[in-house]
């Protein structure tokens, strides 16, 4: 979801390996659901905050990139303040019991998810696209030995990734052009405003695969044939922030898996 | 129906710091007019056409079609379907199974009864050049380009519209399909049709339009009849727009001294001057 709101800057987190950047981003969000008690939380937060100090990506950017999950989120917390029942009884209204277990369960959960999500926005943020393909190809291509078309899925990731604004402009002119001969998107029930889409979606796909037959033709007429003898502009090395952060993230593991199973 | 634009300026983002994609722009398109629209990349032109059709409101200034502001949102729902838009190549926006179907979503989507539909249909198909018989059953995307772009052009006239705006409709065409759509486009006008057009080819423009508005970083450069805006042709070149090859060929007879002074535009009446020039009577026919 995150995925494809590359912000250009120049920070650490942004030369940093893609391979680095996307594993590490991987195991923190299982990392954080070691997290039980509030002094684990508090270390998994504030390796989230100097990831976002040293990302030079401005808080409100950041903030409002939570805007989609935010019912999500306030969902959950909801669900689990009013069904967890544990501890002592704060108040009751009607036939709603609030405990201090659902409350604190609740408040972990959300920030456990806020965390999650902001982890994500980060990569998102900080990796180009083309960093984003270069990374996924990086980090499964140990498993090529195995079958798995490591530079082909890549290839088409970062092809999807650089058509959604194409499309989306695409898609903005049909629509444009549909409701300058009557369409109506906004109004009847679901299965109306669900009809309402044909004529939009037709044609997007038309034109979908009219790029994909262009983009297929200029790939081969510049002599694309696949992984086979293809050198990179951008050789991937991990440098000294890498290893700093892998080894600060082995820490804050080694942290958390200490305090909830050996304390 | 009239179109009148009254000091209008537009902007695509809301700091005003940023260029008005137009600005302070005032125009009359009187009742059944062909009104051509030139100007370079970004001039203004497609802000332009989407502001007559009510798909965008200006930042200030008003935009009246037939005597009701567009800013209105009842007078735009009245007047949707009496505006055509057919928009940089329409055939992009065909979906339905059949000819005849796409051609009727209009209609359908405006809530019209079925028999009148089917009228409408017909009769649309027919002004492209179309027979409903032999391709009203076949589906869109086996046509050719050309036809494709004609069904597109049917489906806006199936609406019955008084005001037709298109914006570069002869992109992409071949020499045929060219020659074809301008013809449909002349015929259009004749039948009554108040017509805004958008393109790049000066000599489509040359031949079809009574008046030209020419617009140059989102004002008003020149407004008025082909002669009036030919004849500048030297600032017209200045700011990356040419003049129609019937126009630059006469000049080039005037400069040698073969034709009088007079500003040419379309190959007939370059054809006529220089037969006269030569003493022979006109002959040169009226497309």
């Amino acid at each position: 979801m995150a995925l494809g709101q590359y912000h250009k800057a120049d920070s650490v987190l942004h030369r940093m390996d893609p391979r680095f950047k996307m594993l590490i981003a991987v195991v923190y969000m299982l990392v954080i659901f070691i997290a039980r008690d509030a002094v684990s939380l508090t270390l998994v937060l504030a390796f989230l905050a100097g990831a976002i100090a040293l990302s030079g990506i401005p808080l409100r950017m950041l903030i409002t990139s939570l805007r989609p999950v935010i019912v999500f989120v306030v969902f959950t917390f909801i669900v689990n303040l009013v069904f967890i029942r544990s501890g002592d009884v704060l108040m009751t209204v009607g036939p709603l019991t609030l405990t201090t277990g659902g409350l604190s369960t609740a408040s972990f959960m959300t920030i456990r998810l806020l965390a999650l999500f902001v982890s994500t926005a980060l990569l998102g943020f900080t990796t180009s696209p083309v960093d984003l393909a270069d990374g996924m190809e990086g980090l499964l291509s140990p498993f090529e030995r195995f079958g798995v078309p490591a530079h082909e899925l890549s290839m088409m990731m970062s092809i999807a990734l650089r058509f959604i604004p194409i499309l989306v402009i695409e898609k903005e002119r049909i629509v444009r052009a549909q409701t300058a001969r009557g369409a109506d998107f906004e109004s009847g029930n679901l299965i109306a405003r669900g009809r309402a889409l044909i004529p939009v979606l037709t044609p997007l796909f038309m034109s979908a695969f009219r790029h994909a037959e262009d983009l297929a033709t200029a790939m081969e007429s510049r002599c694309y044939h696949g992984k086979e003898g293809r050198t990179r502009v951008k050789i991937l090395t991990p440098g000294t922030a890498d290893w700093t952060a892998a080894a600060a993230l082995g820490l804050l593991t080694a942290a958390l898996i200490a305090l909830r199973y050996v304390a | 129906m009239p179109i009148l634009l009254e000091h209008v300026t537009y902007r695509y983002s809301e700091p005003d710091d940023t260029d008005p994609a137009l600005l302070d722009v005032s125009l009359q398109v009187p009742d059944g007019e062909f009104l051509g629209v030139i100007g370079h990349t970004g001039s203004g032109k497609s802000t332009l056409v989407q502001l007559m059709g009510g798909l965008i409101q200006p930042v200030t200034g008003r935009v009246m079609v037939d005597g009701r502001d567009l800013a209105d949102r009842s007078s735009r729902k009245m007047l949707r379907h009496r505006i055509g838009m057919v928009f940089q190549y329409p055939e992009h926006q065909l979906f339905a199974d059949t000819v005849a179907d796409d051609v009727g979503f209009g209609p359908r989507a405006l809530g019209i009864e079925q028999h009148d539909i089917e009228r409408r249909v017909t009769e649309a198909l027919a002004r492209v050049d179309l027979d409903i018989c032999t391709c009203g059953h076949r589906s869109p995307f086996e046509l050719s380009g050309g036809q494709m772009r004609r069904v597109a052009i049917a489906g806006v006239l199936a609406a019955e519209p008084s005001i037709l705006i298109l914006d570069e409709p002869m992109a992409g065409l071949d020499p045929v399909g060219r020659t074809e759509t301008a013809a449909l486009l002349g015929r259009l006008h004749r039948q009554g049709l108040t017509i805004v057009m958008i393109s790049h080819d000066m000599d489509d423009i040359a031949i079809l339009a009574e008046r030209i508005l020419v617009l140059r970083d989102g004002s008003v450069f020149a407004h008025g009849t082909p002669a009036e805006v030919f004849s500048r042709s030297t600032e017209l070149r200045e700011i990356g727009l040419g003049v129609p090859h019937a126009t630059r060929f006469a000049a080039r007879l005037t400069e040698c001294g073969v034709l009088p002074d007079d500003t040419i535009f379309t190959p007939e009446t370059l054809a006529d001057s220089v037969a006269l020039a030569l003493g022979h009577p006109a002959q040169g026919k009226v497309i």
